[in-house]
């Protein structure tokens, strides 16, 4: 049954996140052909030689390069809108006395929208990355020969820098990511449904509690990999730092995913309330 | 014939003080078309709500032929609630499609039959469709399953009189013989003729069950006529 669960859950998602994903691959073109031509004609050899001309071209590109910075952040926030939008009107709202009269497992119900949810994350947030890269590879491979030999050497330069970053652990902490965020409206749309009345208000209380927590937490952390990562020297280890705090964030991540599972399958199986 | 519903001292409360049903035991056999009557407010939905698996009892027990309710009792309990749960950016063929992957009692041809005789085409979306219509199709939906229960919760409200006979005749020629109807309604006058048993139902408590034909015997008077003097507002 998870099976047929996760094919409805895709066939109920794919063609509003297929936009999504379009908008995406579209910025990602638009920023490599716009900035490399921009690029191209600031520092190439047919550079115009009227000054407002070119401080008209530089405008015009950090124009752009703000527009694309918000349409990123728009569709990133857009993907997790469109999902918790989702599992609360299938789950808790009308749809939910469908869905919680199937002959499945509510187990199930909630795996298939972690599954699905995680999958449209993922693919986002690879598809930002990917989208920031075809803009920077623009900009790069508009640059004249002697500038992007200079930038070659200063990223292997940075890579040299950080070959001690810790490079697994920065990976595990991006894959954790987008499950967290996506469970953590999950988990405050749940605990919504304890509420007898505004359900939504309970949500929307419990997120920014929720908020509050972490961001206390996670200071108080900062500041002491911070302190503890200055060595006997008094010498600050970068990489330390990065270490300490991502396999912390990590720990607490999950700490966190198995609180938010636990108590989501709580509300679903002995508090469910569909009024 | 077979229990197909037993209820042990169910009760629910919302707010903790309020009981929406209040320690109801009662055994409800199959087979039976059993109207669930009580006026608005008297804990009907509640009662169907808890059955069908979507509302947790405070205290108490349900069995529906013999299991706890979970997903082997939802797969033989087909549930019609009282608004309309269906996904409105779905075509019609696109929730008979949904239904037949998760019931293995759906009966794909009986559906596309019923939607054939109200002319309302599969490859319309719901949010095209007028509200009636819509709710034709949900009923279309639950009688095209060959449930050992249907849980029917007000079919009949808020409709004309000649919708309320489809529904009605639509509910009593689908229903599969052995199979059991437990259908809340608070117009009795409609469905009396229909009905093999009754429960009446008063602030969460069962007040009558007994079977029609007895109802009438015993008290001389239609079911229609002692449900308005027992439930008499003034």
């Amino acid at each position: 049954m998870l099976v047929k669960l996760i094919k409805h859950e895709f066939y109920a998602t794919w063609k509003v996140m297929l936009i999504f994903e379009t908008v995406l691959l579209c910025l990602g073109v638009a920023g490599f052909l716009l900035m490399g031509a921009l690029v191209g004609t600031v520092t190439g050899s047919n550079r115009p030689n009227n000054d407002s001309v070119i401080s008209m071209l530089v405008t015009s590109s950090i124009t752009w390069f703000v527009v694309y910075a918000l349409s990123l952040f728009a569709v990133s926030i857009g993907t997790l809108v469109f999902l918790t939008v989702r599992y609360y009107r299938n789950l808790y709202a009308n749809e939910g006395f469908l869905t919680f009269t199937l002959p499945v497992e509510t187990r199930d119900i909630l795996h298939a929208k972690m599954i699905v949810g995680y999958i449209w994350q993922i693919s986002t947030f690879l598809l930002i990355g990917f989208s920031i890269f075809l803009t920077l590879s623009g900009v790069y491979w508009n640059l004249p020969m002697s500038a992007r030999n200079e930038v070659t050497k200063e990223l292997f330069d940075i890579f040299r820098d950080f070959r001690e970053f810790p490079l697994p652990l920065f990976i595990l902490h991006c894959l954790i990511i987008p499950l967290h965020s996506l469970m953590t409206i999950y988990f405050c749309i749940s605990v919504g449904q304890l509420w007898y009345k505004h359900k939504i208000g309970g949500a929307v209380i419990c997120y920014f509690a929720l908020r509050f927590i972490n961001k206390i937490i996670g200071s108080g952390v900062s500041i002491h990999n911070m302190i503890t990562a200055i060595n006997f020297e008094g010498n600050m280890s970068i990489n330390r730092i990065f270490t300490r705090s991502f396999g912390f964030s990590l720990i607490y991540e999950c700490v966190w995913l198995i609180a938010f599972y636990i108590t989501i399958r709580y509300v679903n199986d002995h508090q469910i309330n569909l009024g | 014939m077979d229990e197909i519903i037993r209820l042990i001292g169910l009760t629910k409360s919302y707010n903790g003080n309020h009981n929406a049903v209040d320690n109801v035991t009662l055994t409800l056999n199959s087979g039976r078309l059993i109207g669930l009557l009580g006026p608005n407010g008297s804990g009907k939905t509640t009662l169907i709500k808890m059955i069908a698996g979507i509302l947790v009892p405070t205290s108490g027990s349900i069995l529906v032929d013999g299991q706890p309710v979970g997903p082997r009792t939802k797969a033989i309990v087909s549930y019609l609630p009282d608004n309309t749960y269906l996904n409105d950016w779905m075509r019609v063929s696109e929730i008979i499609n949904y239904f037949s992957d998760f019931y293995a009692d759906f009966d794909v041809q009986r559906a596309y039959g019923m939607l054939a005789q109200l002319a309302i085409n599969p490859d319309d979306k719901l949010k095209s469709m007028s509200k009636g219509t819509r709710e034709k199709v949900q009923l279309i939906l639950v009688m095209s399953r060959h449930a050992r229960l249907y849980l029917l919760d007000e079919p009949i409200a808020a409709v004309d009189p000649a919708a309320r006979d489809y529904i009605l005749s639509t509910i009593i020629s689908n229903v599969d013989e052995g199979s059991g109807v437990l259908l809340s309604t608070h117009l009795i006058g409609d469905i009396e003729h229909f009905l093999n048993e009754a429960v009446f139902i008063q602030n969460g408590r069962i007040a009558l069950y007994d079977s029609v034909n007895n109802i009438r015997q015993r008290e001389g008077k239609s079911v229609d006529q002692l449900f308005r003097e027992v439930y008499r507002c003034w």
